[in-house]
């Protein structure tokens, strides 16, 4: 974490042991892929979001890949093709490790600095804990629920919901604090906060 | 949710700012802000230009906090469209007129 600590910017405590607890998380058994392959699918994101161009040949990595790479241009028939291949669950593992990759990385080259290191990966096997009973699809390709919202994009894996949400939240706002059109962060005004999140998703073409 | 925090709270904002970086947001340090995720969404390696443009305005938390944000939504914009999460028929209606001013029909889910 030496990356957190040699800067010129000062790094909220709570962003730093947000980030630190994100990244351990890599390097650890999942619950459908060992912590050697999530950290394989990491460094694969980190490398396709860094703009390096790679090809690959099964589901998992191009999951990975297109997620980390241009999330934009996922539609319904490929998210179905890659879910036949995969299943639902192995797929949100994936986003998530993805997307947590590209925050995490994000956030330190905007204040110019290099992405931390991956961990070494732990001993031991997936969980394979399987969410009983199963939400239902309605208007989403992948299954939500109980509401189509942002917390609840990971619920076919908790585990994975439980690292990705609380980082967003940390970086982001919480829940209750969205609530607040006057809510601030330090020095920014809740109108402010929402210009770099609106700018920053029509750079991404994100229609939500 | 900036046009609803800016009418929420009476200050003026122009949305254009979101796509267009020559217009003016009408909020401080609006300009630095809107490089900051503009930035944010194609950084490919490490480059502080736009959050030290927040900080000469508004102090280095504030850079922090704006550089957190753009980070925040590198994530979320990646789970939304990974999942296929769709606007609510509610959101389509009410921002109709952001959708179309701003292009944001021409984006590859506004279909869905």
């Amino acid at each position: 974490m030496s990356a957190l600590a040699s800067h010129g910017f000062p790094i909220r405590a709570d962003i730093a042991a947000r980030l630190t607890d994100t990244w351990e998380a890599f390097g650890r058994p999942g619950t459908w892929y060992t912590a050697e392959e999530r950290l394989g699918f990491a460094e694969l994101a980190r490398s396709v979001r860094s703009g390096l161009e790679v090809e690959v040949n099964d589901a998992a990595s191009a999951v990975v890949v297109r997620i980390a790479g241009r999330p934009a241009t996922t539609t319904r028939s490929w998210v179905d093709e890659m879910v036949e291949a995969l299943a639902e669950e192995q797929y949100v593992e994936l986003m998530g490790i993805s997307a947590r990759v590209v925050m995490g990385d994000t956030f330190l080259r905007l204040l110019g600095l290099e992405p931390m290191p991956f961990p070494e990966p732990q001993a031991g096997q997936p969980s394979r804990i399987r969410v009983e009973p199963r939400p239902k699809k309605v208007r989403s390709w992948i299954a939500v629920g109980p509401t189509l919202v942002p917390p609840f994009t990971q619920v076919l894996v908790p585990d994975e919901n439980a690292i990705t949400y609380p980082l967003i939240e940390t970086l982001y706002m919480t829940g209750h604090d969205m609530q607040d059109p006057n809510f601030r962060r330090g020095d920014l005004h809740r109108t402010q906060i929402e210009l770099v999140a609106s700018t920053l998703s029509y750079g991404n073409e994100c229609f939500y | 949710m900036l046009r609803w925090s800016a009418e929420s709270t009476g200050r003026e904002v122009e949305l254009i700012a979101v796509c267009d970086p020559e217009a003016d947001s009408k909020l401080v340090a609006g300009r630095a802000l809107a490089a900051a995720g503009r930035l944010g969404s194609a950084i490919t390696a490490p480059d502080a230009s736009a959050v030290e443009l927040v900080a000469s305005e508004l102090g280095d938390g504030a850079a922090v906090d704006a550089a957190a944000v753009a980070a925040a939504f590198e994530g979320l914009n990646r789970i939304v469209d990974g999942v296929g999460l769709p606007v609510s028929r509610a959101s389509r209606r009410d921002d109709a007129d952001i959708i179309e001013s701003l292009g944001l029909d021409q984006f590859p889910h506004a279909a869905q």
